[in-house]
């Protein structure tokens, strides 16, 4: 039954032009950073900062409008005999899914066909999974949001909002933070702060692939420890995963209790 | 036997439901009336689970149904607006229905030649009309055969032909003695095929009985605006 | 196995020995003198005390337990089938009080530590014209130590030590008031400083290997008109420092890994006319930091993947930074001033997105390499974990449109399209 919704809603998303475009803008900036670049590792980095911006604004806003979209459609199925965590869960994986798959698809090829070492792979590799799991992530709030707001104009607004909070605001904050509080010794915070904010956690795991040596400055020990080393590094992606399944509970529980 | 129970339900400060108590009669055919507002798709959705009520209960032949839903097998429900996933065909998206369901869509042939929707079924339903779209819906409805019918607005949005195979479809179930409960502003539909009516209003249900009684034999259309009169006194 | 001298009968032996020496050079010519455990000579110690000026050493495979052993005639010693002198930790091995001694092909160490002697496994005591080459040096406090020697030349020496901090261990070849010595070909390893010199004048450098030191791979401080050339240093605790000198010449070396709050590729402090030519800068969390520096030249360098490439404090003055290629450093320069004394002219920046219409090479537009960023950072060290950041690089676009804080005049007006020829990594 839960494969009927998965089937169908899957093929209703593969059927929209737009993951293909999400999918080719990746392709095609990977591509021209190349082209502009020449190196393997100007690409990435590059990349890393427009994946960092742009993944969570495609990943919230088309999650917003989707789950707006469907309403309706959630209102036919919920009136079948089914479980309503069923559709939400089916719905969250098929619309995720989607958008991470493309994602991987395309800018991995990009960054496939242009690593030169296994630096770059691994890098590579890195660039590609923390991309999937901050949409992961992203799409995950927008259903919260999507669903716990039942104005679609206002949804969609909470869900930029929120973007340009974890995107742009919170490191601001934390960079105010840092200006009004430097008689204090703040490299604890330092690192707290960014398991608080999921786009950070992605940039600091990305970073010590690409700035390493600059992060081993201040607080390089503690970077090293955390970040340098396989345990850390799983440290980082489960904080992510936990980002993703808090907002995704969280919609769950609010689309199990919605009315229609 | 369907029976609403002291329902209340508010939307923020909008009291959509006010303590209203409806039962719905076996084998009859039950249209709920009232004007824009008054709570009547409020009382189908919560009757089929997708609202629930803030106090009171609803039962299926005496079982509550809160939060269960393989009642719903029995039921077969029209929404008043049809939108669904575009980019899925209308065959495909029957076929997905019926999946969610026990029991297959016996009568999903029929019901395509009926509402002539058989050479529409590979088109995207981005690609459909309003009109079409709701025939999809009547098709959603009809083509299970359940013991029980719930339609919102099912004839809003039909051209003329197709409301009368509607209403057919509707009579039809009636005399193989299922039970339906829909909503109407036309007041016509409503003398053609209900046998039972609950006039709702502001959250209240002002009425509820056979539609002899309601009519007086003066017709649905007069003793509504008596019953609006009487509540502006 | 010979029992170390007190202290009250070391002098008394010492000059026993001396006269030996010097009454074997009157009456013999040169002679081969064998150690050998099973032999007729069984000690180092031995034949030292039978050897007289001239005279070749040679020490047979085996290890030989003995120290302090003390060559006070020109002798050579060398080993045949890599031998083992070892002091078990009791003490320094050889102390050279003689010119022109040699000492080739075998394995010293095992000093032991001391606080408050330098044991070291040779040390040279204000000697002339001495040969250290194809040494080993195992687990030594201090490796070779050369104190008030000139002319003498260490070369082909592997000195190595697992030291966990800088107390527990000494330098790997430490020189104090030297002059016209030549280091050359060594690999120093898991020392304190991997090369140490200290008031050591007319010095070469070259073709070393100093890797993994708790504190610098190279250390010097007032020794004048030294030349670095073609040396490895890497993964050394905190990097090279190079303190108080004038008239340095570093050419061709590489500088790398050297990461840490307070590591660097390069440290100068008070480092006055001098040049730093054709090295390679990479990977380290400072490249090149300057302090109280003038009239330093750094010309044709590489810095690439550095955190911060070159670092200037304000204090530096008329320096010039010209054909240098600055590639994929987090930040390619920063200063706490807002003034600069030092000039850019001429260098290749990757970060540089002018353009060059007269395609003559030169970009048309100057070229600030100062990110506002590195200000931030400078004031508040953890805003590091801001780097890459969507705020911060809106600060660091604002910065370029509209200067306020960085300085303007630290610019290079004629930057390179390309790296300079023959160094594009």
């Amino acid at each position: 039954m839960i494969g009927m919704l998965f089937r169908s809603q899957l093929r209703n998303v593969l059927r929209s032009r737009w993951v293909y475009v999400h999918a080719g803008f990746f392709a095609v900036l990977g591509e021209t950073l190349y082209q502009a670049g020449g190196s393997a590792a100007g690409m990435q980095v590059a990349m890393m900062n427009i994946v960092l911006i742009v993944l969570p604004l495609i990943a919230i806003v088309y999650g917003a409008i989707y789950v707006h979209g469907a309403r309706e459609f959630y209102e036919v199925l919920a009136a079948q005999p089914v479980r309503r965590r069923d559709i939400f869960v089916s719905s969250y994986i098929v619309v995720g899914g989607a958008l991470a798959g493309c994602y991987i698809l395309g800018a991995g090829i990009p960054l496939a066909v242009h690593a030169e070492t296994c630096a770059d792979v691994a890098s590579a590799a890195m660039l590609v999974a923390a991309g999937a799991l901050l949409t992961l992530v992203f799409t995950a709030v927008a259903f919260a949001v999507a669903i716990g707001i039942h104005d679609r104009a206002r949804a969609i607004g909470a869900a930029l909002m929120l973007w340009f909070y974890f995107s742009l605001l919170y490191d601001g904050i934390v960079l105010y933070l840092f200006y009004a509080l430097s008689d204090y010794p703040a490299e604890p915070f330092a690192l707290a702060f960014t398991f608080l904010n999921p786009v950070d956690l992605a940039r600091i795991a990305l970073t010590m692939q690409f700035d390493v040596s600059a992060l081993m400055g201040y607080t390089g020990a503690v970077f090293e420890q955390l970040f340098g080393t396989g345990l850390g590094l799983a440290a980082a992606f489960a904080a992510l995963l936990l980002w993703a399944g808090v907002p995704f509970l969280i919609a769950q529980r609010l689309f199990t209790r919605r009315d229609f | 036997m369907i029976t609403l129970d002291a329902i209340t339900k508010s939307y923020g400060k909008f009291r959509a439901l006010d303590g209203v108590s409806i039962a719905f009669p076996q084998g009859g055919t039950t249209a709920l009336l009232g004007p824009n507002g008054a709570g009547k798709t409020t009382a189908l959705k919560i009757m089929l689970g997708l609202a629930r009520p803030d106090t009171g209960t609803v039962c299926w032949d005496g079982h509550r149904v809160n939060g269960a839903h393989a009642f719903r097998n029995g039921i077969g429900y029209m929404p008043q607006i049809g939108r669904f996933p575009e980019n899925l065909t209308v065959a495909e998206f029957l076929t997905m229905i019926e999946g969610l369901r026990a029991a297959p869509a016996a009568r999903l042939d029929a019901m395509l030649e009926r509402f002539e929707l058989s050479s529409q079924s590979s088109k995207r339903l981005k690609d459909l009309s309003g009109g079409t779209r709701q025939r999809v819906c009547a098709v959603m409805a009809l083509m299970f055969d359940v013991p029980v019918y719930i339609l919102d607005e099912p004839t809003s949005g039909l051209d003329p032909m197709m409301s009368r195979r509607l209403k057919d479809a509707v009579r039809a179930e009636k005399e193989a003695g299922k039970t339906v409960v829909f909503t109407s502003h036309i007041m016509s539909d409503i003398e053609e095929l209900a046998d039972h009516v609950v006039f709702l209003l502001e959250g209240r249900a002002v009425f509820d009985g056979p539609i002899e009684a309601l009519a007086g034999g003066a017709g649905v259309e007069r003793a509504i605006a008596a019953l609006l009169e009487a509540r502006a006194t | 196995m010979k029992a170390f001298p007190l202290p009250g009968f070391f002098a008394r032996w010492m000059l026993a020995s001396a006269i030996l020496c010097f009454a074997a050079q009157a009456t013999c010519a040169a002679r081969t003198i064998r150690v050998d455990r099973g032999g007729a000579v069984p000690s180092v110690a031995a034949a030292l005390r039978l050897a007289a000026p001239g005279d070749d050493i040679v020490i047979a495979a085996g290890r030989y337990e003995e120290g302090g052993l003390d060559v006070l005639c020109r002798v050579t010693i060398r080993g045949e089938g890599n031998p083992m002198v070892t002091a078990r930790g009791r003490g320094g091995v050889f102390i050279v009080r003689a010119n022109g001694v040699s000492i080739r092909d075998l394995a010293v160490g095992e000093t032991g530590r001391s606080d408050i002697e330098d044991r070291a496994a040779i040390k040279l005591v204000g000697v002339r014209d001495c040969i250290i080459e194809r040494v080993t040096v195992r687990d030594a406090f201090f490796g070779l130590y050369l104190s008030k020697s000139a002319r003498c030349t260490i070369r082909d020496c592997v000195i190595t030590r697992r030291a966990t901090n800088e107390s527990s261990s000494g330098n790997g070849i430490h020189s104090w008031s030297g002059d016209s010595l030549l280091i050359e070909n060594n690999r120093i390893e898991g020392h304190r400083d991997g090369i140490y010199l200290e008031f050591t004048k007319h010095t070469f450098v070259i073709g070393n290997t100093s890797i993994g030191n708790v504190r610098y791979g190279l250390h010097f401080m007032f020794s004048d008109d030294n030349t670095y050339e073609r040396n490895v240093f890497t993964r050394n605790g905190s990097g090279v420092a190079v303190m108080y000198t004038h008239r340095v010449h570093m050419r061709g070396n590489v500088f790398s890994r050297n990461w840490g709050g307070a590591a660097y590729g390069l440290l100068l402090k008070e480092i006055t006319d001098s040049e730093i030519e054709d090295n390679l800068f990479e990977g380290n969390t400072t490249g090149l930091y300057a302090e109280g520096g003038a009239r330093i030249l750094v010309r044709d360098n590489v810095f690439r993947g550095n955190g911060w490439a070159v670092r200037l404090m304000a204090n530096c003055t008329d320096n010039t930074f010209t054909r240098n290629a600055f590639l994929r450093n987090t930040f390619d320069v920063s200063t706490n001033s807002t003034s600069s004394s030092s000039a850019f002219r001429e260098n290749h920046w990757e970060a540089y997105r002018g353009y060059d219409l007269d395609r003559d090479g030169i970009g048309d537009v100057p070229y600030r390499p100062v990110r506002v960023f590195s200000y931030i950072v400078a004031k508040n060290p953890p805003a590091i974990v801001l780097l890459n950041s969507f705020i911060v690089g809106l600060l660091d676009v604002t910065e370029r449109v509209l200067p306020t804080i960085t300085p303007i005049a630290l610019s290079d007006a004629r930057p390179l399209m390309q790296p300079p020829r023959g160094r594009r990594p």
